[in-house]
């Protein structure tokens, strides 16, 4: 067999070659290989787009009552059934979602603003600040956080009526504010208690990585601190930051569930998946179709964020890298 | 004029434990385009003293106590931060111990060789890498055209020091501080490594400071060499005095102790003792705990360098006062 030839068809071409790997790219192989994850990822984008675009083409809306046809079981024209209310289920799910998912995304974002700054910060300056920095996490993990949500809700909720009422009469605004207000509080609320692991993990990183030997060589190179941080710490640090936030995700959509569960959430007649299983759970002797279906559709999108979390952090983590 | 010019730098870590002395009070000089060897065992304090001059060392619990380090009309442990930076990097470099850890994973090599260039302005995007590209073609890696492309990881030990080689001498400095670059590599890319660096030493008239505890590595490449223990300088000369006429005790038995030295079949030379515990410090020399030519003098009297020969010092009170014969 001619040598050359094989030699040929073995080497990469040179496109490859110039190209190089980066750490991303290897890391979406790797999740790419994962079909757990992938299946994952692929119904939870589905279930978004649904959400969120699916409510355009219904022709009920999530709060259109029809007495008549209350507690009708799924059928051609309620695909998902009725609700005690005569609701449209389908309609009412996805709307539901569209909530679910908007306040898990804004806490999570209030949370990696708040965890990742504090953090960095924290870890870079080392010394006393950080011991002062991490002992008010500490105080702050230390209070009964769901005493504190509801405690929140329960205060902010007269905040909201007040508002309405001052915006109505000192402004001559037609609003109403106090139907979405409980929605705002829920974002800050959950964002606001979910920030502590975010920076206490971006802390370990930034210190870990304060001691590295590149950091250290980015200084000896002569490298101002603003451009380590931005342009050295913050890549590396993502990671994990990655990884904890799509573990966020399906904790803080639980949290908006219990919360609406308890009746301290989303307010009726909007809708989300935590207040259509309290509705379901208590109509669930004769109409089991109004717990069932909210119920199921919420634990596969929590399993299927947990797996893409699960499928990230086995990506990202270099140690697990089997090439 | 010396080039960089050391004087009495002392370095101290105040730690829970007491105060260590890593540094305590080191002298010397480095001239333009020569090559000094700093050899000791594990902290001695040579790293330290490299890391002091570039203000790299932690503070707390890190703190230079006293001493000047002038490097062209600058005294690098007095001046301002942004004085340093526009020195770090661009006129002294340096060349870290683990080529693994001491470059950015997620960076590709030629974004992490061009920064040094760019941030000390010395060069526009486009010349940096055509520059980058000729430096790492310089130090050896093959196909650099492609290869600048890649991220360390694609990168083996022995290419990853190469890079770094060719990062800390792209700015042409007038100092590089090599700070054991050979320690993590095996035999005969270390060989090869120190070729590098003597070959763009050459080219570009670069002082070299080389840390190493390896003496095979400082014999064949030093002009000088400062033999460091617990923290002090010892014995100072030139590398024939250093490896042919080694007076201070300490030193003898560094050279003793080299393996290759020694008679096959015979059970090799260690010198007794543990080294120094250097938040203890004592009154007189530090290795007179594991010298066997030690006296009641050596224990109470602090040695301080004193010339015996040409450019060639030692901090041995008994040789100093020639009772001590080799």
């Amino acid at each position: 067999m001619d040598n050359a030839s094989v030699n040929a068809d073995t080497l990469p071409s040179p496109d490859q070659l110039e190209k190089g790997q980066s750490l991303w790219l290897d890391a979406w192989h790797r999740l790419y290989k994962n079909k757990m994850a992938l299946a994952g990822a692929m119904f939870i984008g589905s279930m978004v787009l649904l959400c969120f675009i699916g409510p355009f083409f219904l022709e009920k809306s999530y709060s259109d009552q029809d007495l008549s046809q209350a507690l009708k079981a799924p059928s051609a024209e309620y695909w998902l059934g009725t609700d005690h209310l005569g609701r449209d289920q389908f309609s009412r799910i996805l709307f539901g979602g569209r909530i679910s998912f908007l306040v898990a995304l804004a806490a999570t974002i209030v949370s990696l603003f708040i965890g990742v700054l504090y953090g960095t910060v924290s870890g870079y300056l080392g010394g006393k600040i950080d011991v002062l920095m991490m002992r008010i996490i500490d105080t702050l993990y230390a209070l009964p956080f769901t005493i504190f949500v509801i405690l929140l809700m329960v205060f902010a909720k007269d905040l909201g009526d007040s508002v309405e009422t001052w915006l109505r009469e000192g402004l001559g605004w037609d609003t109403d504010i106090a139907l979405q207000w409980n929605l705002f509080l829920l974002f800050g609320a959950i964002g606001v208690v979910e920030w502590l692991t975010m920076a206490r993990i971006v802390r370990g990183q930034v210190l870990n990585l304060r001691r590295q030997e590149f950091i250290e060589a980015c200084q000896s190179l002569g490298l101002s601190t603003r451009r380590i941080i931005v342009r050295h710490m913050i890549p590396n640090v993502l990671g994990p930051v990655i990884v904890y936030t799509t573990l966020t995700i399906p904790a803080i959509m639980l949290l908006e569930a219990f919360l609406s569960f308890l009746g301290l959430g989303v307010q009726p007649p909007m809708s989300s998946w935590g207040l259509l299983i309290k509705d379901g759970a208590e109509q669930m002797e004769e109409s089991s179709w109004m717990l069932l279906y909210p119920g199921v559709i919420f634990a596969l999108t929590l399993f299927s964020l947990n797996f893409l979390g699960d499928g990230l952090r086995d990506a990202l983590d270099p140690k697990t890298s089997k090439d | 004029m010396p080039l960089l010019d050391v004087n009495d730098l002392t370095t101290y870590f105040h730690t829970r434990n007491g105060v260590v002395r890593a540094v305590d009070g080191v002298s010397f000089q480095v001239e333009k385009g020569e090559t000094l060897g700093i050899v000791g065992e594990s902290g001695s304090g040579k790293s330290v003293t490299c890391m002091s001059m570039l203000g790299l060392i932690p503070q707390p619990p890190g703190r230079i106590e006293r001493g000047t380090a002038n490097f062209d009309g600058t005294d690098l442990l007095h001046c301002s931060q942004k004085e340093l930076q526009t020195i770090r990097g661009r006129r002294i470099a340096m060349i870290f111990q683990d080529p693994m850890t001491s470059l950015n994973p997620y960076l590709r090599i030629e974004d992490q060789l061009i920064e040094p260039l760019l941030i000390h302005g010395l060069a526009d995007k486009k010349s940096a890498r055509q520059q980058a590209l000729a430096m790492l073609d310089a130090v050896g890696i093959q196909d650099a055209a492609s290869r600048i492309r890649g991220y360390p990881h694609e990168f083996s030990g022995g290419m990853r020091q190469r890079v770094m080689i060719a990062m800390a001498l792209i700015t042409k400095p007038d100092v590089l501080i090599a700070d054991e670059p050979t320690t993590a590599l095996d035999v005969t890319v270390q060989a090869q490594i120190l070729e590098l660096i003597k070959k763009e030493q050459q080219e570009l008239g670069t002082a070299v400071i080389l840390i190493t505890h390896d003496l095979g590595v400082v014999s064949g490449f030093c002009d000088r060499i400062n033999v460091m223990y617990g923290g002090k300088i010892v014995e100072s000369g030139s590398t024939s005095d250093i490896f042919y006429n080694p007076q201070h005790p300490y030193n003898r038995a560094l050279q003793n102790s080299i393996p290759a030295m020694q008679a096959k079949g015979k059970e090799l030379y260690t010198i007794p003792g543990m080294p120094p515990d250097m938040s203890r410090p004592s009154a007189g020399c530090s290795f007179a705990p594991r010298c066997e030519h030690a006296t009641d003098l050596c224990t109470s009297e602090p040695p301080e360098l004193q010339d015996i020969g040409q450019a060639h010092t030692t901090a041995c009170l008994r040789v100093q006062r020639e009772n001590l014969k080799p």
